[in-house]
């Protein structure tokens, strides 16, 4: 018995020697060799909850790779892009993560549009990590190992999304019963959360929050709900297709005549709308072309070629965004070693489609601003519906760190 | 609540009600006669939303183009679903294997959402009403909007179709004689496969019906085949399986019910189908099955 239990101690003791060995190893091998390409495994919601715009992210993904390595790639390397396909849930998204890591040798992961997958792969990729992950999500959780993790998150995070929608509204303390209409999973939550939490002492009562079921087709009850309610102001969360349906289904009953409307509004879903809610104040943080061709970004003319109209690309600019930040962080450390990238980017400053702007160090989020302004029907200058007047919100104020 | 509110809510479940009934009666339909549960109601519905929108960008946002979506979709959905039912079901019936059959369908749908990925791509389409169903009516300080109208009226012409077409004609007898006996249909010389085939047709016709319906009401997208599907079993074990009037009821009570409570807390309204259902499961468990209404 004794001697099966040294055994045992001894064949443990092996295996951690082993263990500590290869990763001595892989510690000394992260820098890739001379010329071998720069690999970035890319999770693409392809099939899922968000399918409908994840097209767009590999096009965004694919055009910055092939700029960066038209002009050599960097630091010798060329950049490969491999795209799979994580279905917007965490199980399938690991599983892809570590294939793309073990079997794919990819030192960089981007993409994904769930938070939930998001959260698993930055748990995949935690501390000692080999790997830089660079994605945007909304939940502010899958960041809060803070500057110790290996992500970066290109997209405000529902807490900044809250604050700056919390903002405006305090900025007309004439509304006193506002309403909140949001989306029936984790980001509608924390939106709210944070949207309530920076209402706090502002006067203003919050008289009700509803989540609308994702890809629901019915929202009527929920309109006469909120009509009924009689609020100032509604402020509305609800995303991509949902908007539609919401938009479409609100127009009749008179939602926008009746309060005053102020939500998440993005210039590719409003550019779907057969009838866009004329006058009604909306923001988006999403990168399309035609908000970021007027401030004269390169990367917007860029995303033109894409074959999306002026009025979207935003989720093409969010993708083409992470790829650069992958190959600006490798240029700035003057290494292809994750560990390094991940320091250089810390607190620098970055190009993207929405200019130059920070990362904090705190919470690894890049202060990407929020565009903001009433809906207008089409222009000569911008053929579809758009913000005018349009303003871009500095998000760096709404950091706490 | 104000009598506004209650007329407003009254007529967005009624609408709810039918949508739900369309897909819910097609499920029942095929279950009654052929035996099979359709897992494929769900694709079904989201193939005549698609197509929908194919019509009416082709035909343009007019009366002309969504009254061509209503009448043409539907059909060439039961076309498909009748040379399915040939090609494919009409083998598994001698075997009377539902495994068989349950993976068939379930098969069925995959192929469905893999060709309308393919064919319309990820992004979600959107078309327009046609001007004259865009606007609003008022009543009694309520405002309805006039497609809501249509669909409940449309609804009820539906309702009153199946039930003409069921106990009022000479299709109706046989499709009811064959969920009696099949075999006493067949030796009086009736072919029972084309019975069967146009039952699965119909039954697939009013599901992509109640896609043509919501196509013009929101975004159309791949994820309405899961909206869809899970509702519609629901009617359809609350209404009792194979009952039609029972399915028409448990629409109603689900849709009207479900408008109410979201008055009430709209994350919890979304339980309400679950909740009838454990009611109506509970109490035909207490009284016995001579509770389901035929």
């Amino acid at each position: 018995m004794r001697r099966k239990v040294a055994l045992g101690f001894a064949m443990a003791i092996a295996t951690a020697l082993a263990l500590a060995g290869c990763g001595s190893s892989s510690s000394s091998s992260s820098e890739l060799a001379p010329g071998a390409p720069l690999k970035i495994g890319y999770l693409a919601s392809l099939t899922g909850f968000c399918s409908s715009f994840s097209q767009e992210y590999v096009k965004g993904a694919e055009l910055a790779v092939k700029q960066i390595n038209a002009r050599g790639g960097v630091l010798g390397h060329k950049l490969q892009l491999e795209v799979r396909d994580d279905k917007a849930t965490a199980n399938v998204g690991v599983s892809q993560a570590r294939d793309l890591v073990l079997s794919g040798h990819a030192k960089y992961l981007a993409g994904t549009c769930s938070s939930a997958v998001g959260k698993s792969v930055v748990q995949l990729v935690a501390n000692p990590s080999h790997v830089l992950y660079v994605l945007g999500v909304s939940d502010p959780t899958v960041f809060a190992g803070g500057p110790q993790i290996y992500a970066f998150n290109t997209i405000p995070s529902a807490t900044i999304e809250g604050k700056n929608a919390a903002a405006y509204i305090r900025a007309h303390p004439q509304w006193k019963r506002i309403a909140v209409i949001s989306e029936d999973y984790s980001y509608g939550y924390q939106v709210t959360a944070a949207f309530k939490k920076a209402m706090a002492g502002s006067g203003q009562t919050i008289i009700s929050q509803d989540y609308v079921p994702s890809g629901g087709t019915d929202f009527s009850p929920y309109i006469n709900k909120l009509i009924a309610e009689h609020p100032d102001a509604v402020y509305s969360t609800v995303i991509t297709e949902d908007t539609v349906t919401l938009v479409k289904q609100g127009l009749p009953l008179g939602l926008f005549e009746k309060t005053k409307f102020f939500g998440i509004m993005d210039y590719g879903t409003i550019d779907a709308m057969p009838k866009p809610p004329v006058g009604v104040e909306g923001y988006t943080f999403y990168p399309s072309v035609s908000i970021y061709r007027a401030t004269g970004s390169p990367f917007a003319r860029d995303l033109e070629s894409l074959g999306t109209t002026a009025a979207n690309g935003g989720a093409a600019g969010d993708a083409f965004n992470q790829i650069q930040i992958i190959a600006q962080g490798v240029e700035k450390a003057k290494s292809t070693d994750p560990s390094k990238v991940r320091d250089a980017l810390d607190e620098a400053t970055v190009q993207t489609v929405q200019g130059s702007v920070k990362i904090h160090k705190c919470n690894h989020q890049i202060a990407m601003p929020i565009a903001m302004g009433t809906i207008v029907g089409p222009s000569a200058a911008q053929p579809f519906a758009h913000f005018e007047p349009l303003t871009l919100v500095d998000t760096n104020k709404y950091f706490e760190c | 609540m104000s009598l506004a509110t209650f007329v407003g809510q009254l007529f967005a479940g009624l609408s709810l009600a039918f949508v739900l009934f369309f897909t819910a009666a097609g499920l029942n339909l095929v279950w009654g006669v052929l035996g099979v549960m359709n897992f494929a109601a769900g694709s079904v519905y989201m193939l005549g939303a698609y197509l929908t929108t194919s019509v009416i960008a082709r035909l343009g946002a007019s009366t002309l183009g969504w009254t061509a979506a209503l009448v043409i979709v539907p059909l060439a959905v039961a076309a498909m679903g009748a040379v399915a039912e040939v090609l494919l079901l009409r083998r598994t019936y001698r075997e009377e294997d539902e495994n068989q059959q349950f993976m068939l369908t379930l098969a069925l749908s995959y192929l469905i959402a893999g060709v309308v990925l393919l064919v319309f791509g990820t992004h979600f389409r959107t078309v327009s009403l046609p001007e004259l169903l865009s606007g609003s009516w008022n009543l009694l300080g309520a405002t309805l909007p006039v497609y809501t109208l249509v669909t409940i009226a449309l609804g009820l012409l539906v309702t009153v179709a199946i039930w003409v077409g069921l106990y009022h004609t000479r299709a109706g007898l046989l499709t009811r004689a064959a969920v009696d006996d099949r075999e006493m249909l067949s030796v009086l010389g009736v072919d029972v496969n084309r019975v069967y085939s146009a039952v699965f047709a119909v039954g697939i016709g009013l599901g992509a019906l109640g896609g043509v319906l919501i196509a013009p009401q929101g975004a159309v997208s791949a994820n309405l085949e899961t909206t869809a599907l899970v509702p519609a079993f629901i009617v359809v074990v609350t209404g009792g399986l194979g009952s039609m009037t029972g399915a028409l009821l448990a629409a109603l009570t689900i849709g009207i019910a479900q408008s109410y409570a979201t008055l009430q807390d709209a994350t919890l309204a979304q339980l309400t189908p679950y909740a009838v259902m454990s009611v109506v499961l509970l109490t035909r468990a207490i009284v016995g099955r001579s509770w389901v209404i035929a």
